[in-house]
């Protein structure tokens, strides 16, 4: 951990101009080349909203909040963690020439890697924030809860690139497991489905226990449900726990690694 | 005196680990010992010293261990044992094309390659005009890198490397860049840096650019130091050396037709 820090700390600027540079290049060459962030996203929940809403006819209220809504503010977070778990999972493997050319400090690019994704998420969010507007969903003082996930979410992210970007550089299988199981996150984190609905009570608990729901159910509460975070005391303890236990693998990942990185990749 | 030395070995061990599958490299990095390996020694036991403002030479065969050195000092790979000391900012001419995206224009790419090496918006700012004439490649400069051909990769990547100015550059067979009249350039520039102070690590097959800017040569092979001394001197013993070793691969090679016995143990390709 501390030589992560210490890698950060002379760097700062340098992450802040690699990150914009990541997202410039992400979006160039394509003739619409911002848009696609806003339409892939847009696209995808008009998807889930049609075949839940008007095939499988779950449109019910949920908690007071309509279908729609529900699900948008929902997966507003989701396009973001998605983003990160596939963006991050391969940043030594694609930045290989970062640390097999040249000195670099190796921990920074999973940081600015995600950097990037979470311009374009915090873009999304105000969409998301002016649509709800439109739609006559009053501004609250809960909306400042924002400021409290948003930063969760990126530090969860990063904890947990550390590991995935590690183990896929070692080897190629974590990698694609890693996405096999993007799937699986998406579907059972209560993304497309209010967990706290949920007739087992411990199924129940398992999903609200996972990092995925208590930020998309956080995002639900600061747009939709006017719910401080420290109303929802046991879900908060069980993200903090994963928090800790992450930055502790990660960074263990990152020390015994570091060093025989540059061999393995080169 | 401790101000005085730009780079020091002392008795630096750097083994690779070669396994015969990434799955045992894999397990080999959970279990540790326990699943077998080849041991490749690419240095072993190295100690030399390179005072700042020198200008050195390293030659030996393909194998010999040079790129590893070279890599170590650049920080890019990690020594298991001994210590190296680095004092100053390092400049590699190793792969002057690395860093580079291909969609970025070369102007946005002096940037980037800029803070990939860790410098500030404001260092690469006071250079990037340097770095333009330096490059020489006209209206290309607001290109996408792409775009361009290998020759105006190689020269924009040069004009980067030796505009930050550096207090070590580790040029790696990298003059051969361009055209002849760029190449003369180049030369100049190198030639200008050490004159200037600058320390320089100097790798190359071509004895003659070797002996025109250095003073001092290393000469490895098998991962050690075989000699050190002066730039002629060590010239003249790698020609040695290696006519002695085509004489010997040539014996070998015709006691092996006398003999009848295979060349070597294959393995069969995978595909």
């Amino acid at each position: 951990m501390k030589e992560i820090i210490k890698e950060h700390a002379g760097f700062l600027k340098q992450i802040w101009k690699l990150s914009k540079s990541e997202l410039i290049i992400t979006y160039k060459g394509a003739a619409l080349g911002p848009a696609w962030a806003i339409l892939n996203p847009a696209i995808t929940i008009f998807v889930y909203w049609f075949a839940f809403a008007l095939g499988l006819r779950t449109n019910s209220d949920v908690r007071g909040a309509t279908f729609f809504q529900f699900l948008m503010v929902g997966m507003i977070p989701w396009f973001f963690i998605k983003a990160s778990i596939m963006n991050g999972a391969d940043c030594y493997l694609k930045k290989s020439a970062f640390i097999t050319k040249m000195p670099f400090p190796v921990s920074t690019i999973p940081t600015f890697v995600l950097l990037a994704d979470l311009y374009v998420n915090l873009a999304l969010t105000l969409i998301m924030y002016i649509l709800l507007l439109i739609m006559g969903v009053p501004p609250s003082i809960y909306n400042i809860q924002i400021l409290y996930y948003v930063p969760l979410m990126y530090f969860c992210q990063l904890f947990f690139t550390w590991i995935t970007a590690m183990l896929s550089a070692v080897s190629k299988d974590f990698y694609s497991a890693v996405k096999a199981f993007i799937t699986a996150f998406f579907w059972m984190s209560g993304i497309v489905f209010d967990p706290y609905s949920m007739a087992d009570p411990i199924l129940r608990n398992i999903v609200l226990a996972s990092p995925i729901s208590y930020i998309c159910n956080g995002f639900r509460n600061t747009f939709l449900y006017q719910t401080w975070f420290f109303e929802t005391p046991y879900e908060t303890l069980i993200f903090f726990a994963w928090l800790i236990v992450l930055a502790f693998l990660g960074s263990r990942f990152y020390k015994k690694l570091r060093r025989t990185l540059p061999d393995i990749l080169a | 005196m401790e101000e005085q030395v730009a780079i020091c070995f002392t008795h630096v061990k750097k083994t690779y680990k070669l396994y015969k599958s990434a799955k045992k490299r894999f397990l080999g990095l959970i279990f540790g010992e326990r699943i077998p390996y080849k041991k490749y020694k690419a240095l072993d036991d190295v100690s030399f010293t390179i005072n700042k403002g020198e200008a050195v030479g390293l030659v030996g065969r393909n194998g010999a261990g040079k790129s590893t050195l070279l890599k170590l000092i650049t920080g890019v790979t990690f020594a298991e044992e001994g210590e190296i000391t680095v004092n100053g900012q390092v400049a590699a001419l190793l792969e002057l094309e690395s860093g580079f995206d291909p969609q970025m224009s070369g102007r946005e790419n002096i940037y980037l390659k800029g803070y990939i090496l860790g410098l500030t918006p404001e260092a690469i700012e006071a250079v990037e005009d340097d770095v333009v004439e330096f490059a020489d490649i006209g209206d290309f400069i607001d290109q996408p890198v792409g775009k361009y051909s290998s020759g105006m990769r190689a020269r924009l990547g040069f004009a980067i490397n030796v505009e930050i100015r550096p207090e070590i550059l580790v040029i790696d067979e990298a003059l051969a860049v361009g055209d002849a009249a760029f190449s003369e350039k180049c030369r100049n520039k190198v030639r200008s840096l050490i004159d200037s102070g600058v320390t320089v690590l100097f790798v190359s097959h071509a004895k003659d650019q070797m002996m025109e800017f250095c003073d001092r040569a290393l000469f490895m092979d098998k991962g050690k130091i075989l000699a050190d001394g002066p730039a002629e001197e060590i010239a003249r013993q790698y020609d040695a050396f290696v006519e002695q070793e085509k004489k010997r691969e040539r014996e070998e090679r015709e006691r092996r037709k006398r003999e009848g016995t295979p060349e070597r143990k294959r393995r069969k390709a995978s595909f």
